[in-house]
């Protein structure tokens, strides 16, 4: 890199051009801005002091990252809630690079030129999508997380532009997808267009940063810090910070002073009124390990959602031991606590009530307007009692989306993704012994308890119905290749009372193609009407004597009532042997049936029978027959007809009703898990309504 | 995000009180079909030899009614 040295107007020291991109440089000594010219340098005017801003760069460093680059330069902002640092990264052959430093976060920007295609200052708003060109060249729509002016404080060694000092310059900030951040620095020209700058949130490391300021490089310097203890400006208390460079508020522990600890001297801004009914359940300085990431507490705020008196408690999580690596936020509300962390904007899609977020969906909740009501400990920003903030949340299961715009006079938006904790596994983490509160209603975001198990059970209904299913199939298909059937068909006499001579046994057969089997007993009389038919049965081992006895029958009543049909019974009937061996059987039947038709009432036996004994008594002649249908006249008596009826038995008969019976059992309990996940979100949605 | 908690491992799903009972239905089922488990309709009772061997064999025998004279 070529130097080019100058000579400072003003006190006459070197001042080095190291960049050939570099059109201004601080003299060193004198603090005067130069602008380089064709021929020499001009004195533009003069630098103020660099502010207390603790940082891990400095002038000279270098990073072999991007080809290899040099610090050569700073530029101090405020925009009036902070400052921060903005360093000027020179690369070989001109080119260079920005590195914005705030809050222990980096942004590495690239200057893409004038964007013709945004909106004048005064049009933009938070939210609003600007299309910005690429570093490389093609397209980006970003987001506007922030419209501010900010003020140049101070800068040292090189810039890329002619700034006026202490000049008010206007710019947004904006986010863009797959983490990407970009600038629009309008300067001093708020009607535009403004020049874009885009790049991405980077890590230190990534910098592959070497040496310190100065003519040689030096090993990298510790940061500077603050002092972690200080004197309350009010009552002269101590004041131990947790995280010295980056707490900007502190609340006196003594005097409940707030205290701006943003710049030295210290400014007490006002006293907070003590709320003794407040006592952080989380206590300050407390430390906790909490998804794998140490956390140590640092303040407590309380935020009241305007016009009710609902609200939640915000615990501000120091990363690490003291900030350094960011904040996370710890929220507890009515029971329910959730770790909250800062989402990148630009990678939240959608719009209305849904929301995209690194492959989830979310669901709006509300949007409500929150104002501070409380505060204790250390802020890493200028906090106040009574800042306001509208908050706009998202559900999914176990996660809430927030996006809050703050609504003082430094607006900006932004994203948060809070994941639901289990209250158990996080009084264990902080090592608290009392039991968590329980919640009183379900939060939007509260992960379903009956869920897990659900799954579970459905899928292992899968995994069982299945085999169960082709069990049956299997079994059906070899009872239909290897079952024994036999078929015995059989009438009982008209007009005859039951007896002895009625019983029918049959030939001896062989039950042979199952070893054991159920044997399926089947009765069925195919005309049977307004009557019964009764069997005491017996299977009979015609070689060991085992006898299987057993009963069955069929009954069959049917009529018109007000013209309507109706029938009750059945006309077949079946029974199940169970466990018969193969061999040689013999079936003994004993039936029995009702000589008339059977009857409750006179009026069932027509105008001229009468019903006795519950059968119907009905004279009659061969001349003058007057007997029902289904009735005979025998002797001077209408009697009913003989009744055919079939027995068949089946040695390998398949059990359906047991499979069935079976998969319904199965089916009981993920039946039960799905109600009861079901009402737990109808409980969910009537609490989100109320 | 953070990924939701790993599945347990294939070999332990089973091994839950409804995986347990799943697997017994199904070994049940197979019992009942392949050896002809069930529940006795009626008394299992051993016809003596001298019955078997009389002239009127089983038709005399008298077997234990059920009381199935029902109908209406």
């Amino acid at each position: 890199m070529r130097v080019k040295v100058a000579r400072c107007p003003e006190c006459g020291a070197d001042v080095q051009f190291r960049s050939a991109s570099s059109v201004l440089c601080v003299c060193s000594y004198c603090r005067s801005a130069l602008a380089r010219t064709d021929v020499d340098v001009e004195k533009i005017g003069k630098v103020g002091l660099l502010a207390d801003v603790p940082s891990l760069l400095s002038l000279g460093m270098r990073g072999s990252a991007y080809g290899g680059f040099t610090i050569v330069g700073r530029l101090q902002l405020d925009f009036g809630a902070g400052t921060w640092n903005e360093w000027y990264l020179a690369l070989e052959g001109g080119r260079w690079l920005w590195l914005a430093e705030t809050q222990g976060r980096y942004y590495l920007t690239t200057p893409v030129g004038p964007v013709r295609s945004a909106p004048p200052l005064s049009e933009l708003h938070l939210g609003h999508s600007v299309h910005v060109p690429g570093p490389d060249g093609g397209d980006l729509v970003m987001y506007v997380a922030e419209v501010h002016q900010a003020r140049i404080v101070s800068a040292e060694g090189e810039l890329p532009w002619r700034v006026d000092p202490n000049e008010g310059l206007s710019y947004a900030d904006l986010s863009g997808p797959r983490r990407t951040f970009g600038t629009l620095d309008y300067g001093t020209e708020p009607a535009g267009p403004p020049t874009g700058y885009v790049g991405r949130e980077v890590e230190l490391a990534e910098l592959q940063l070497v040496g310190g300021s100065g003519p040689e490089p030096e090993r990298a310097r510790l940061p500077a810090t603050r002092a972690a203890r200080m004197e309350c400006p009010s009552c002269r208390g101590a004041l131990a910070l947790r995280a010295p460079d980056s707490t900007l508020r502190v609340v006196c522990p003594f005097c409940a002073s707030l205290v701006d600890v943003s710049q030295e001297p210290l400014r007490a801004l006002t006293t907070l009124a003590r709320d003794r009914t407040i006592t952080p359940r989380f206590a300050l300085g407390s430390q906790a390990q909490l998804r794998g990431t140490p956390y140590r507490v640092l303040g407590l705020l309380r935020r009241q959602i305007e016009g009710s008196s609902f609200f939640w408690d915000e615990y501000v999580l120091a990363v690490g031991q003291d900030g350094r690596g960011g904040f996370h936020y710890l929220i507890e509300s009515d029971g329910h606590f959730t770790l909250v962390r800062p989402a990148h904007l630009g990678d939240v899609h959608g719009s209305g009530s849904t929301r995209r977020y690194e492959g989830h969906t979310f669901h709006r909740v509300e949007q409500v307007r929150t104002t501070v009501t409380y505060l204790d400990g250390e802020f890493p920003w200028e906090v106040e009692v009574g800042e306001a903030t509208l908050v706009e949340d998202f559900w999914a299961p176990g996660y809430l989306l927030s996006l809050e715009r703050s609504l003082g006079p430094h607006a900006e938006l932004v994203a948060s993704l809070g994941e639901y904790l289990d209250a158990h596994e996080l009084f264990a983490a902080f090592s608290l012994k009392e039991s968590p509160p329980r919640p009183t209603y379900i939060a939007p975001h509260q992960p379903n308890p009956y869920r897990k198990g659900y799954e579970h059970r459905k899928h292992l209904f899968w995994r069982a119905i299945v085999p169960l299913a082709v069990l049956m199939v299997v079994f059906a298909l070899r009872n239909a290749i290897m079952s024994t059937r036999i078929r015995f068909d059989l009438s009982t006499a008209a007009g005859a009372e039951p007896a002895a001579e009625h019983i029918f046994l049959s030939e001896p057969f062989a039950l042979g193609k199952l070893s054991r089997a159920a044997v399926s007993f089947r009765l069925s009389a195919p005309t049977l009407e307004n009557s019964w038919l009764d069997v005491d049965a017996a299977l009979i081992n015609d070689e060991d004597g085992t006898a299987y006895q057993f009963g069955a029958g069929v009954s069959y009543y049917a009529g018109v009532e007000d013209g309507e049909a109706w029938s009750e019974g059945s006309r077949s009937a079946e029974v199940i042997l169970p466990s018969v061996p193969a061999g040689r059987y013999v079936l003994r039947v004993e039936p029995s049936w009702p000589v008339s038709r059977p009857c409750s009432f006179n009026s069932e036996c027509g105008p001229l029978g009468s019903c006795q004994d519950g059968q119907c008594l009905r004279s009659c002649s061969a001349s003058h027959p007057s007997c029902g249908p289904g009735e005979t006249c025998l002797g001077d008596r209408c009697v009913l007809q003989a009744l055919p009826y079939t027995i068949e038995l089946y040695h390998g008969a398949t059990r359906w009703r047991w499979g069935l019976f079976f998969g319904l059992l199965m089916l009981a309990a993920p039946l039960v898990s799905w109600l009861r996940m079901h009402h737990f979100e109808q409980r969910r949605q009537e609490d989100m309504v109320g | 995000m953070a990924s939701p908690a790993a599945p347990p491992p294939k070999r332990t799903r089973w091994l839950t009180p409804y995986g347990l009972f799943c697997i017994v239905l199904l070994i049940l089922y197979g019992g009942i079909e392949l050896k002809g488990w069930g529940f006795d309709p009626g008394p299992r009772t051993s016809v003596p030899m001298s019955v078997r061997q009389s002239p009127g064999g089983y038709r005399s025998y008298h077997f234990w009614h059920r009381g199935l004279h029902g109908g209406k």
